[in-house]
């Protein structure tokens, strides 16, 4: 196999926002990055020189060398950004062939705190928000990754480790059991988060807890310490049978690679968009509420006034914002 | 096609009638209507195969006989009541067991007994239904006609927090009306083949790390070679 992203095949943009050159009209000393990318160019070069055949060395198609060198996506300007944007548009527009990828980077709303709720009542265990989740944010096809996963309980009990999710009859819902969707509960106080050493998982504004790939350098301490098994790992290099959804947002389902963590977003490209996620346009019982919790009217509010609401694994203070309900 | 339909219906019966043929009685026991017991040959003539798009009905001799065993007719949808119930059709208001081809409804399984099928459907206009004050509504304005019965269902449902709503968050609409996911006449949800299950893990890929080991091990001695080298010769 041979590395084409790292080789100068790829037409470089003129403006850059950090040269090689860092004794230029800024007075910037050698930054980490720019040290890196130095480093980064150095390696490339001998890893091309030497022809070393190893997986090792080969990098996923998708990760380029710049990858290393950029901001981190917060301190990152607009400018940067749009930059940073462009160029990783072409560069999937040319990887997987497919003209209509964008990368939006919608910024949170002012006064919009996004959560979630879901009627165990009336989920029926079928899998249908799965399998839009995987479709709707680009998981890898194979190996297989499902950022959803539905728990079937027996009913009359409450105990987690007493459920099943592999379940498979002919038919759902079966007389003796109940099912209950387990996602990313977008904590307001999320461990995973705090225990990330790249700060490559934050939480925006809007509530939504978001990974930023290029910043994760796949040490999964996230994956231990999320106490709802939310986060998925890309252990191998992931597929998508050329199903790629277009409609990208970089701290979202734009595609991930080998050795990196990813989880729900609340359909950030969707969302942001002032859309509802894809799980409840899936959901064939409307057992799935979405919507904005500073907002008074919103539905999720109308809910948690009116329904009988609770949260899973409270005593554990994550303060998730997803609910789960019963009419 | 409704309208070809009804006009060569209109033609056929229009002939028969000018005819003068006077159809034999259906043998079917079918009660259309108290007043004209009508059967299905005083329109449709009496040798004429008829199967709807979906081969909804099959009609060879102008009776229901041929009925029996048919598959459970698709849909229908508003423009088809019109068609048999038509004003010159009597409405028979008594609950009873039907025998037509609404196959699926004979029986209705909503309510436990108390309500019968004009407690919805308008009598006098099959395409409409009939809220309890005589208003009568589209088909698409269904929600309203079971918010009569069921208030906080329906509340609920105004509130998007019953039944799918889809779109802009700010200016939702409903993804499914009440119909589309309770058959009125049977309005129980009905449990649905569910998606793949999610592939049981496997062993880790072990073999991928030791190359990861064996590669990464090779490169740094080769490394630490180039500089014993590199030092010997300073
Ligand atoms: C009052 C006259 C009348 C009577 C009585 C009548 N029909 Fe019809 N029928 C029509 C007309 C008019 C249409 C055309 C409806 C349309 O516009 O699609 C029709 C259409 C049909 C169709 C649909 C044809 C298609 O291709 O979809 C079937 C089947 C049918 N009739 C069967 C019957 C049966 C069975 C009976 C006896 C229970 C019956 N009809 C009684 C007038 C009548
Ligand atoms: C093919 C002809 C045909 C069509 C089309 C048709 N009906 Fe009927 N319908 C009948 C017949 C025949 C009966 C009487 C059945 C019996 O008495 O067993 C009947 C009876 C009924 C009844 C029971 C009350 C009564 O008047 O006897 C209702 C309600 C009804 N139909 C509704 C509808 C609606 C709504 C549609 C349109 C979706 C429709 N029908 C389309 C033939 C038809
Ligand atoms: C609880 C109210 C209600 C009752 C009672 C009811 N219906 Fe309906 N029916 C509806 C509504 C609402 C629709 C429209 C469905 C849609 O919008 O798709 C409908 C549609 C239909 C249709 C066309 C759709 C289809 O499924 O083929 C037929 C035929 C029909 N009704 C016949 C009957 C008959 C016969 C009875 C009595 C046995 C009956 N209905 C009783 C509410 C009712
Ligand atoms: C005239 C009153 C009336 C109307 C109109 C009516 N319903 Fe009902 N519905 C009832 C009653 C009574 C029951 C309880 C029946 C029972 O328990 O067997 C019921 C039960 C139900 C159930 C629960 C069924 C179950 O077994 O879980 C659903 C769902 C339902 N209705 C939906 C609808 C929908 C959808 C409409 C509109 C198309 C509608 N209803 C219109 C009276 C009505
Ligand atoms: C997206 C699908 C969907 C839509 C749309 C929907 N429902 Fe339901 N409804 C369900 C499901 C699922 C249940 C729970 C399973 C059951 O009881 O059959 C339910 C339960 C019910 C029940 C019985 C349980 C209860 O909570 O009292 C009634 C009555 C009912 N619905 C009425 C309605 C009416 C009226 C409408 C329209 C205003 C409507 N539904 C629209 C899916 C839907």
């Amino acid at each position: 196999m041979a590395t084409p992203d790292r080789t100068p095949a790829r037409p470089t943009p003129e403006p850059r926002p950090m040269t090689l050159q860092p004794a230029s009209s800024s007075s910037r000393p050698v930054s980490r990055r720019d040290f890196l990318r130095r480093v980064g160019q150095g390696s490339a070069a001998f890893a091309v020189t030497t022809m070393v055949p190893t997986d090792f060395l080969q990098m996923p198609k998708i990760f380029t060398q710049e990858d290393f060198t950029w901001k981190h996506f917060v301190e990152m300007t607009d400018a940067e950004k749009q930059q940073r944007v462009q160029e990783l548009e072409e560069l999937y527009r040319k990887r997987f062939n497919d003209d209509r990828i964008s990368i939006a980077t919608t910024p949170a709303k002012e006064g919009v705190l996004w959560g979630y709720a879901l009627n165990i009542g009336k989920c029926v265990g079928c899998r249908r928000c799965v399998k839009a989740c995987v479709g709707e944010n680009n998981q890898s096809r194979d190996p297989e990754i499902e950022w959803i996963r539905v728990l079937e309980l027996e009913k009359g009990t409450m105990d987690l480790d007493e459920s099943h999710h592999y379940y498979n009859p002919k038919e759902v819902p079966d007389e003796e059991h109940y099912y209950m969707p387990v996602q990313c509960q977008q904590c307001e106080n999320p461990p995973c988060v705090k225990v990330c050493p790249t700060t490559a998982t934050w939480q925006e504004k809007d509530g939504i807890v978001v990974v930023d790939y290029n910043w994760c350098i796949g040490c999964r301490f996230c994956l231990a310490a999320c106490p709802y098994f939310a986060r998925r790992f890309n252990w191998g290099e992931p597929t998508w049978n050329g199903n790629l959804n277009p409609h990208m947002h970089y701290l979202g389902n734009r595609p991930r690679f080998k050795g990196v963590m990813e989880k729900c977003t609340f359909c950030i490209q969707r969302s942001r968009e002032g859309h509802y996620t894809a799980c409840v346009e899936a959901c064939p019982v409307g057992a799935r509420k979405f919507g904005n919790l500073l907002d008074p009217q919103s539905e999720i509010r109308q809910l948690i006034a009116a329904k009988r609401v609770f949260r899973l694994k409270e005593e554990a203070g994550t303060h998730p914002k997803f609910f789960y309900f019963t009419d | 096609m409704g309208k070809r339909i009804r006009s060569l219906a209109g033609i056929v019966a229009a002939a028969g009638l000018a005819v003068g043929i006077a159809a034999p009685p259906a043998t079917a026991t079918v009660e259309m209507g108290e007043a004209t017991h009508q059967g299905c040959v005083f329109c449709h003539p009496q040798d004429i195969r008829i199967a709807g798009p979906a081969g909804l009905y099959y009609k060879e001799n102008g009776s229901l006989d041929g009925y029996e065993g048919m598959e459970v007719p698709a849909k229908l949808t508003a423009e088809d009541c019109l068609g048999c119930h038509d004003e010159s059709w009597e409405t028979n208001p008594k609950q009873r067991k039907l025998e037509d081809p609404h196959a699926d409804k004979a029986e209705l399984k909503h309510g436990d007994g108390a309500f019968w099928c004009l407690r919805c459907h308008a009598p006098g206009h099959r395409n409409k239904l009939e809220l309890m004050n005589g208003e009568e509504l589209d088909w698409r304005d269904s929600p309203r006609l079971c918010g009569q019965c069921h208030g906080p269902v329906y509340r609920d449902w105004k509130a998007h927090l019953h039944g799918r709503w889809s779109g802009e968050l700010a200016n939702a609409t409903p993804a499914r009306l009440c119909p589309d996911c309770h058959n009125p006449h049977d309005p129980k949800f009905k449990p649905l083949p569910p998606e793949p299950a999610p592939q049981e893990p496997v062993a880790a890929p072990v073999a991928a790390d030791l190359t990861f080991v064996a590669v990464g091990g090779a490169i740094v001695a080769l490394l630490l070679t180039a500089f014993a080298a590199f030092g010997r010769r300073d």
